[in-house]
């Protein structure tokens, strides 16, 4: 789901690989770049398969895009198979998400809401998702790297580096802001990683 | 040209019942919701709303 280049999807060793995405030229992408040629443009809210027909769903760094992450975990459980497995990466907050998104939403129109770890859990075993595993690990963001990575006009790019440096000490210290002056170096986030077993 | 083994599994995302290609291989349908999905070089774009309605399926 939301496979992007399809570099998650080729970490799971399978028989077949069933890839969608809400972008046209990531499909493309790939079915060209790394043989997935089964794809299909969809919202992961709404997932054109039948009920019970896959093994496992990943979805690695999107649904933090999504309208609806509750949709989108709804329609997670009903393609899979009894027993099968939900792998689902994302970013999570667990402190000042409110602050967190907003940093988000400056740079990235797209962004909804990242999640706290305790909503994800609490989405999908109101589905019937047995949480199986879940991990948290940092992510350092190079600051130019991850601001500049959509193309923003220079106007734009300033204007996430002053969010950055608007923060609070408090803020400042949870991202592990590096600054040297005016200028942000980087800024450290957190990911999870969770293993759903539908029973 | 569309696996069959998609096909297989490829449901309408609105009713979610199977769904078939189109006689000229241009969409997806779903006879049911009467809905038309393109196929876009060689790829369903199963979106709700930009799926063609249409009264009668019979003819695709």
């Amino acid at each position: 789901m939301a496979c992007a280049a399809g570099h998650f999807a080729k970490t799971f060793s399978a028989d077949k690989i069933y890839t969608t995405d809400l972008s046209f030229n990531m499909l493309k992408t790939a079915r060209d770049s790394m043989g997935f040629d089964m794809p299909v443009l969809s919202r992961g809210e709404f997932l054109p398969y039948l009920d019970e027909v896959f093994d496992l769903v990943g979805c690695r760094i999107a649904m933090h895009h999504f309208m609806s992450p509750c949709m989108f975990i709804y329609e997670a459980f009903r393609v899979l198979k009894n027993s099968g497995y939900f792998v689902l990466i994302d970013s999570v907050v667990d402190f000042e998400d409110a602050e967190l998104n907003r940093l988000e939403l400056i740079r990235d129109s797209t962004h909804r809401r990242s999640l706290r770890m305790e909503e994800i859990i609490a989405l999908a075993e109101a589905e019937g998702f047995l949480l199986e595993t879940a991990q948290v690990f940092l992510k350092r963001h190079d600051f130019d790297e991850w601001a500049r990575r959509l193309n923003p006009s220079e106007e734009h790019y300033q204007s996430i580096v002053q969010a950055f440096l608007e923060l609070s000490a408090k803020m400042k210290k949870e991202l592990r802001l590096e600054t040297e002056g005016d200028k942000v170096i980087s800024y450290t986030d957190k990911k999870a990683l969770f293993v759903f077993k539908k029973v | 040209m569309i696996k069959k083994e998609l096909l297989d599994v490829l449901a309408c995302p609105k009713c979610k019942e199977s769904i078939r290609v189109s006689k000229d291989e241009k969409h997806i349908v779903c006879d049911p919701c009467g809905l038309l999905y393109e196929i876009r070089e060689d790829i369903p774009v199963m979106l709700i709303d930009e799926a063609k309605q249409v009264e009668d399926t019979s003819a695709y």
